[in-house]
C-alpha cells in the first residue's frame, strides 16, 4: 500500500508559487479542481431570480419554481444557487 | 469481522526491503539508454541467467518506456487566421457530386479541417437529403492511398513534365477521346468546350455513367421527342424532374428511388413528406419488384416479381386502362390482386399518380411512360419542363469506344474523368489491355485505380472538399462547391488541367486560382445576366458562394403528346423470361464502389441484410431450404458457397437469406471486388486477417472485398442491362459472414414495434392500436385497478420532470426509411472506431446507433403482434414470412430515467446527469461490462481493444493513419481499451446548445440542440429537443396518441420514445386485432398466455 500523504485538494497558485525551485505562475492551473472548485461556490444568482424576465437562466428558475418548490428551497438554503446545484459537477457537462 | 489479506511473506514479516518498497510506488529505475551503455557489459560473456535479467530487464524498461507521452505535433498560431477560431466551427455551404450521388451540404471544419459533413436544408433541390455515402465522404478526403502528385507511368514527376507529355501526346493525336462521367458542371463543360476548339476536330466527348439511365432518355425521346437540346432532335433525350410530394398514388416497378435510383437525395425528402399519418394526405405506394430493397420494405405493397415481368406489371395497368400494348400481361395470382389495387389506387388519384420504372430497358422505360401519360401524371407529378441533367451517359457510343480500344483499334489519345472503365465494364481487363495499346493515356482520379494505373499520365482531381467546381444538376437549378481545405496534397482541378492542355491557362500550383477564376468568371458573365436580384455581379457570386445554389424559377409542368408508333414491337425488345434471374443493385454503403476503401462504408451494415464488408448472392430462405442452402449463421459458422454464372462469366460468392426476394431471382450488389489486380485504392478496400494485415494472393497482392457483380451487365438492345439470366449452382465450403443482426423477425413481442394500417389510425382511437402497458394496483379503498406502468417504482426518481433540462428524443417509425444515414453521421460526429469484419462477426461492432430490421413472419399480423395467440408458435415465428412486411427501427441509449446500468456500475462510471442524461465517464470505467449486460436495448459497446493502436485494425481504422486522425472530431474523446461507450445524446452539442442559449440571455430554443442523426435524416423521423419546454418539437412529439416507449412494461422510464408505423394498406387481420376493448382484459389474457408458454 502506498502511505497516505493527505487528502487531495487544488493547489491555488498562491500555494504553488511559494514551493522553491517552481515556475512562478500569474494564472490559474486549469486543472479539474479549479474547475468544479469554482462550479460549487460561484452562484447563478444572488437570491431568487425574477420570473417575469425571459434569461436562460429565469427560465430554469420558473421550472423548479412551479414544479419543485422543495428541491428549490434546498438550492437557495445557503441564500444563492450555484453551477454544483444545476448539475455543474456532472461529469458530462465538459466530458463528452 | 475484518480479515487481513497478505500478498507474501514480504508483508507478513515486515521486513525492511518491503517497508521501503512500499512507500515508494515508483521505483527508480535504470534508463534503457544507461545500462545499454555500461561499457562493461559487453566484455563479459553471458550467462543463462544474465540473460534471463536482461530478458527482466527490457521487459520493464519496455513497461517504462510506454508510459511516456505521445509525440505531439502541435503548432501554435503566430497570425490568428480569420475565421479560425480554436474550438470553434467554420461552415462552409458546398455541394457534393461524384458521377452517381448529389447534394447541397454544409461542411463543418475545425480548425482548419473539414470533419463533418451534413445536408443543406435551406438552400438547394435536396432540401437537407443527404446519404451515406455523402455523409462518408469526408473520410475518404483523408485516405493516405490518394494521389500526392502527377505521375508518368507510376511515378511522381512535375506538373511541367506532365503537360509537356500530354500536349505532346494530344497534338500528336489524330483522335483525342474524351471520357468522362456525366459533366453537370458548366465550368467543366466550358473547360472541354476549350480543349475541343484548340485540338480542332480531333476530340470526341463521351459520356459514360458506371451506372446507366440511357434508357429512360431513349424512352423520352422515342414517346415525346423531348431531347436535350430541343433544336436538335439527334440528340439525347431528356430526363424529366419527379415531384413525390405529389404523388398520392406511387407505383414503382423495380425501381429503388429512395436509395439509388436517379436522384435519391431529392426523393427521399420528398417522400418522407407524404408519408406522415398526420399529414393534409398519406401517399399509398406499391413497389413491384425481385430484390428486397430499400424503397421496397417501405412500400405499402409490395409484390415479387422477376426483372423480365416488370413490363408485364406495366403492360397489365395499362390494359386496364384500356391501351393494348402488344406486352404479355401474365402475372401471378398474388401479382394480379395486387396490380388491381393499384389500378384502383391510380384510378381514384389521377394525375396525382406516379409510375418510375428501374429497368434501363428501352420498353420498360416507354411503358412507364404511356402509363404515366394515361394517368395524367405529367401535368402533376412529373415535369418535363424542368429536366434532370444527370446520368447522360451514351450507352451505345461507349460500347462501340470499348469494342476499338480492346480491339486495339483505339483512338491515339484518352483523357478519362471520372471514370473508371476497368472495373465497371463487364470486360473491364480486355479494356485495361487495351488502354496499353492507346499511345497517350491520361487520367484525372484521384488514386491510381483499376483504369489509372494503365494510364501513362496522371493528373490527380482534388477531392470534392477540397476544390471548386459548380453543378447544374436540373435544368433550372446551378450550384457551386467550395472547398473546405486547402489542398493536401499536389492535386489539381479537372478545369485547370484541361484549360492547361488546351494551351488557355498556366498552373497555378499549390493555392492556384485558375479554377476558381475560371468559376467564377463563368457566372458573373453567364449566371449574372440571368437573374434580377442583385445588382452587380461581385454580390450575385458572394451570395451564390454563401448560399452554394440559385435557381431560376422552375417552369410549369406540360404534357407532352404520347408517339403512338412509340410503343409498337415492344415485347422483341425486352428481357427473355428464364429460370433464374439476377438483379444488380447498389446498396446504401458502397453504392457503385467509388469509396469503396472507405471503412465507414463498408462496416455500415446493409439496411436490408445488416451484412457488413461483403457482398454476397441473395435468395429467399424459403428457396433455399428447397435447394439446401444453409439460412442460418452464426460466429462461427458460415453460409454455403455457390457458384452464379452469367453467359460466360462467373463469380463465387456467399448466398444470404433475403426474405421477400422473388422466388427466381437472386440479387448481386455492385461496388465490390475493388482493386482485383491489387492496386493501390486504399488499404480498407481489402480483406483484412483476423490479427491484422491483408488476406493476400499468391503474388502478395491483398485480396479485394466481394466479387465485382460489373462482370454481369451486359449490352443489350443497345442499353447496359443490369439483369440477366444466370445460374447458381452450390459449391462445397462455406463462408464466414458478418453481419449486426442476425435474428430476422420480432417473435411477435408486441412491445418493441407498433404498427397500423392508416383505415384504423384514422377511425379508431389510441387504445387500438398503440395501448399503454399497466398493471394492478390497489386503490385508497383496496380496490384492484389498473394504472399505468409509469406508476410504479422501486426507488425514488430522478428529478428531471419538469425541472430544468429533460432532453429527449422521438424517433417516428412511418418517416425512418432505414437508409443509414444517421448511423454515418453518428459515427462521423462521435469519433466511433471501425473494427473489421472479424470483431463485427463476433458481435463486437461499435456503433453507437444501429437500425434494427423486423421481417413479419406467418405467424404475425403485422411485424410483432402475434395472429393468433392460441395458436403462437414460437418455432415458426422465427422464420419471416416469404414476402415479409417490414419495419426499420434506429435503436441508441434510451437514456432511461430508471436506468438499469447506472445501478450495477460498481464504479459509479455511468451515472444520471439532472438533466436526463445517462452519462459515461470513461476514465472511471474499469469495464467490468455489467452495465451491457443489464441494458435491456442492448445499445451500449465495449472497447474490447485500443482500436485507435491496435494491430488487426492497422488498415481499417482511420484513427490509425496521420491523414484518417485527421477526420476525428476534436470534441469527442476516442475511447480506449477496456471501456464501455454508448450513444451520449450528442451531449458536446447540448452544452454547445445550452452555451449559446446562454450568451444570447434566452431559454434553450428548438434548434439550438440537434443530434448528429436527427441531423441527418432525410425523412425527419429523429426528433430531439428539451422535452420539459412545453412548446418544444419533441415534447409535442412524444406526447402525440402515436408515441410509446419500447418494452414500456419493464418500466425504465426511457427518454426516447417511438412513434406507432403507419402503413397505408388493408390489412384485415390487424382489424380484427386492433380494436378498442379493456386493456385489463388483453392484458391478462397475454400475461396468462405467455406464462403457458414459457
Amino acid at each position: 500500500m502506498t502511505k497516505m500523504v493527505g487528502t487531495a485538494k487544488v493547489q491555488p497558485v498562491s500555494e504553488l508559487n511559494k514551493i522553491e525551485g517552481n515556475i512562478q505562475l500569474t494564472k490559474t492551473t486549469l486543472t479539474m479542481g479549479w474547475c468544479i472548485e469554482c462550479h460549487s461556490e460561484k452562484e447563478i444568482s444572488q437570491g431568487p431570480l425574477d420570473s417575469k424576465k425571459d434569461g436562460y437562466y429565469d427560465e430554469i428558475h420558473r421550472r423548479l419554481m412551479n414544479n419543485d418548490k422543495s428541491l428549490y428551497g434546498e438550492y437557495l438554503e445557503d441564500g444563492k444557487v450555484t453551477v454544483k446545484e444545476l448539475g455543474g459537477w456532472e461529469c458530462a457537462k465538459c466530458h463528452y | 469481522m475484518t480479515r487481513k489479506y497478505w500478498k507474501g511473506i514480504d508483508e507478513l514479516t515486515e521486513t525492511p526491503q518491503f517497508l521501503a518498497s512500499r512507500d515508494q510506488e515508483f521505483p527508480a529505475q535504470t534508463s534503457v539508454e544507461d545500462f545499454l551503455s555500461d561499457e562493461s557489459l559487453q566484455e563479459t560473456s553471458t550467462a543463462r541467467r544474465d540473460f534471463l535479467k536482461f530478458l527482466g530487464f527490457s521487459v520493464a524498461a519496455a513497461t517504462v518506456a510506454a508510459c511516456e507521452a505521445p509525440v505531439t505535433k502541435a503548432i501554435p498560431y503566430v497570425n490568428k487566421p480569420e475565421n479560425v477560431t480554436p474550438g470553434m466551427a467554420t461552415w462552409y455551404a458546398s455541394t457534393y457530386y461524384d458521377g452517381n450521388t448529389y447534394s447541397s451540404i454544409l461542411v463543418k471544419t475545425r480548425e482548419g479541417r473539414p470533419i463533418y459533413i451534413k445536408g443543406n436544408k435551406d438552400y438547394g433541390i435536396t432540401k437537407g437529403t443527404t446519404n451515406a455515402q455523402i455523409i462518408a465522404s469526408v473520410l475518404s478526403l483523408y485516405d493516405s492511398a490518394r494521389l500526392t502528385g502527377p505521375t508518368i507511368a507510376g511515378t511522381v514527376k512535375s506538373y511541367s513534365d506532365v503537360d509537356k507529355g500530354v500536349i505532346g501526346g494530344l497534338k500528336a493525336a489524330k483522335e483525342i477521346v474524351l471520357l468522362t462521367n456525366t459533366v453537370i458542371s458548366p465550368s467543366v463543360a466550358g473547360a472541354i468546350a476549350e480543349l475541343s476548339t484548340a485540338y480542332a476536330g480531333k476530340v470526341k466527348h463521351i459520356q459514360y455513367d458506371a451506372v446507366s439511365y440511357a434508357a429512360m432518355r431513349a424512352a423520352n425521346k422515342e414517346s415525346f421527342g423531348l431531347t436535350v437540346n430541343p433544336e436538335d432532335p439527334t440528340s439525347a433525350g431528356i430526363i424529366p424532374d419527379y415531384d413525390f410530394s405529389q404523388a398520392k398514388t406511387i407505383i414503382s416497378v423495380g425501381a429503388d428511388f429512395l436509395n439509388s435510383w436517379l436522384l435519391p437525395t431529392q426523393f427521399a425528402g420528398q417522400y418522407a413528406s407524404r408519408r406522415n399519418p398526420d399529414g393534409e394526405w398519406m401517399s399509398k405506394h406499391f413497389q413491384f419488384e425481385a430484390l428486397h430493397s430499400i424503397t421496397g420494405s417501405n412500400a405499402d405493397s409490395r409484390g415479387m416479381i422477376k426483372p423480365s415481368q416488370e413490363a408485364n406489371v406495366l403492360a397489365y395497368l395499362l390494359k386496364k386502362f384500356g391501351v393494348n400494348s402488344g406486352v404479355s400481361t401474365e402475372l401471378s395470382a398474388a401479382n394480379v390482386g395486387l396490380a388491381d389495387a393499384a389500378y384502383k389506387a391510380l384510378k381514384s388519384s389521377g394525375a396525382n399518380s406516379l409510375v418510375v420504372a428501374g429497368s434501363n430497358n428501352v420498353a420498360v422505360q416507354l411503358l412507364a411512360n404511356k402509363l404515366n401519360e394515361v394517368i395524367g401524371a405529367y401535368t402533376a407529378t412529373i415535369n418535363v419542363n424542368n429536366p434532370i441533367n444527370m446520368f447522360q451517359s451514351n450507352d451505345a457510343e461507349m460500347n462501340a469506344f470499348v469494342k476499338e480500344v480492346v480491339a486495339g483499334k483505339g483512338p491515339d489519345a484518352v483523357i478519362m474523368y471520372g471514370v473508371n472503365p476497368a472495373y465497371t465494364l463487364p470486360n473491364g481487363a480486355d479494356f485495361a489491355k487495351g488502354l496499353k495499346k492507346v499511345k497517350t493515356t491520361v487520367s484525372l482520379a484521384m488514386y491510381a485505380d483499376e483504369t489509372a494505373s494503365n494510364c501513362t499520365y496522371v493528373c490527380p482531381d482534388h477531392h470534392t472538399l477540397e476544390g471548386w467546381m459548380d453543378h447544374n444538376p436540373t435544368m433550372n437549378h446551378w450550384s457551386v462547391g467550395q472547398p473546405t481545405i486547402r489542398p493536401l496534397h499536389n492535386t489539381a482541378s479537372v478545369i485547370e488541367s484541361l484549360l492547361v492542355w488546351a494551351g488557355s491557362a498556366n498552373r497555378g500550383g499549390r493555392d492556384s486560382k485558375v479554377a476558381y477564376d475560371y468559376i467564377k468568371n463563368n457566372w458573373e458573365v453567364n449566371g449574372f445576366p440571368t437573374q434580377t436580384k442583385y445588382a452587380d455581379a461581385a454580390t450575385y457570386w458572394n451570395m451564390v458562394v454563401h448560399n452554394s445554389c440559385d435557381n431560376a424559377p422552375a417552369p410549369a409542368a406540360t404534357a407532352p403528346a404520347f408517339n403512338a408508333a412509340a410503343l409498337n414491337g415492344l415485347s422483341a425488345k425486352l428481357l427473355k423470361s428464364s429460370d433464374r434471374e439476377v438483379v444488380l443493385y447498389q446498396k446504401a454503403g458502397l453504392g457503385i464502389g467509388l469509396q469503396a476503401n472507405n471503412p465507414w462504408l463498408q462496416e455500415l451494415p446493409d439496411p436490408m441484410t445488416k451484412v457488413t464488408w461483403d457482398n454476397y448472392i441473395t435468395m429467399n430462405p424459403v428457396e433455399m431450404k428447397k435447394e439446401g442452402y444453409a439460412t442460418t449463421f452464426d460466429q462461427e459458422n458460415g453460409l454455403n458457397m455457390a457458384t452464379i454464372k452469367v453467359g460466360s462469366k462467373e463469380l463465387t460468392l456467399p448466398v444470404y437469406p433475403l426474405p421477400g426476394q422473388a422466388e427466381g431471382t437472386v440479387g448481386v450488389a455492385l461496388g465490390y471486388g475493388r482493386g482485383a489486380n491489387g492496386e493501390n485504392i486504399g488499404k480498407a478496400a481489402f480483406q483484412t486477417k483476423e490479427y491484422g494485415g491483408h488476406v493476400t494472393d499468391e503474388n502478395g497482392n491483398p485480396l479485394p472485398i466481394g466479387a465485382n457483380a460489373f462482370a454481369f451487365t451486359s449490352f443489350e438492345n443497345g442499353m447496359i442491362s443490369y439483369s440477366a439470366a444466370c445460374t447458381v449452382s452450390k459449391i462445397e465450403g462455406t463462408y464466414l459472414i458478418a453481419a449486426t443482426q442476425i435474428s430476422s423477425t420480432a417473435m411477435g413481442r408486441h412491445s418493441i414495434v407498433r404498427e397500423t394500417t392508416l383505415d384504423i389510425y384514422n377511425s379508431r382511437g389510441k387504445e387500438a392500436y398503440n395501448r399503454a402497458h399497466t398493471l394492478q394496483k390497489l386503490d385508497k379503498d383496496g380496490n384492484h385497478v389498473e394504472a399505468p406502468v409509469g406508476e410504479f417504482d422501486l426507488w425514488e426518481a430522478h428529478p428531471v420532470e419538469n425541472i430544468g433540462h429533460r432532453w429527449g428524443m422521438t424517433v417516428d417509425l412511418s418517416s425512418c426509411i432505414g437508409c443509414g444515414a444517421c448511423l454515418i453521421a453518428c459515427q462521423s460526429e462521435n469519433n466511433v472506431p471501425v473494427v473489421g469484419k472479424t470483431e463485427v462477426r463476433r458481435g463486437r461492432e461499435m456503433h453507437w446507433l444501429r437500425i434494427d430490421r423486423y421481417y413479419a413472419s406467418d405467424e404475425e399480423a403485422s411485424v410483432g403482434l402475434r395472429k393468433d395467440k392460441s395458436t403462437f408458435s414460437y418455432a415458426k415465428a422465427e422464420d419471416p414470412a416469404l414476402n415479409p412486411k417490414v419495419v426499420h427501427q434506429p435503436m441508441m441509449c434510451h437514456h432511461c430515467n430508471h436506468a438499469p446500468c447506472e445501478t450495477v456500475c460498481p464504479v459509479a462510471a455511468t451515472t444520471h446527469s439532472n438533466e436526463g442524461l445517462n452519462q459515461m465517464a470513461y476514465n472511471r470505467c474499469i469495464g467490468t461490462r455489467y452495465c451491457a449486460n443489464n441494458c435491456p436495448y442492448k445499445v451500449r459497446r465495449f472497447n474490447w481493444f485500443n482500436y485507435p493502436s491496435y494491430k488487426a485494425q492497422t488498415e481499417i481504422n482511420p484513427a490509425q493513419d496521420d491523414l484518417g486522425r485527421m477526420v476525428l472530431n476534436p470534441d469527442v474523446t476516442v475511447r480506449t481499451r477496456g471501456v464501455m461507450e454508448k450513444c451520449s445524446f450528442c451531449v458536446q452539442r447540448i452544452q454547445e446548445g445550452k452555451l449559446d442559449a446562454k450568451k444570447e440571455g434566452r431559454p434553450v430554443k428548438d434548434g439550438d440542440y440537434s443530434t448528429a442523426c436527427a441531423d441527418a435524416c432525410p425523412s425527419d423521423a429523429i426528433t430531439v429537443g428539451d422535452w420539459n419546454d412545453l412548446k418544444s418539437m419533441v415534447r409535442k412529439s412524444a406526447d402525440d396518441k402515436r408515441s410509446y416507449q419500447a418494452l414500456e412494461e419493464i418500466g425504465v422510464k426511457p427518454n426516447v420514445w417511438f412513434k406507432v408505423k403507419v402503413r397505408n394498406e388493408e390489412n384485415s387481420l390487424l382489424d380484427k386485432l386492433q380494436v378498442e376493448k379493456k386493456s385489463h382484459d388483453s392484458h391478462s389474457e397475454e400475461a396468462h398466455h405467455e406464462s403457458k408458454q414459457h
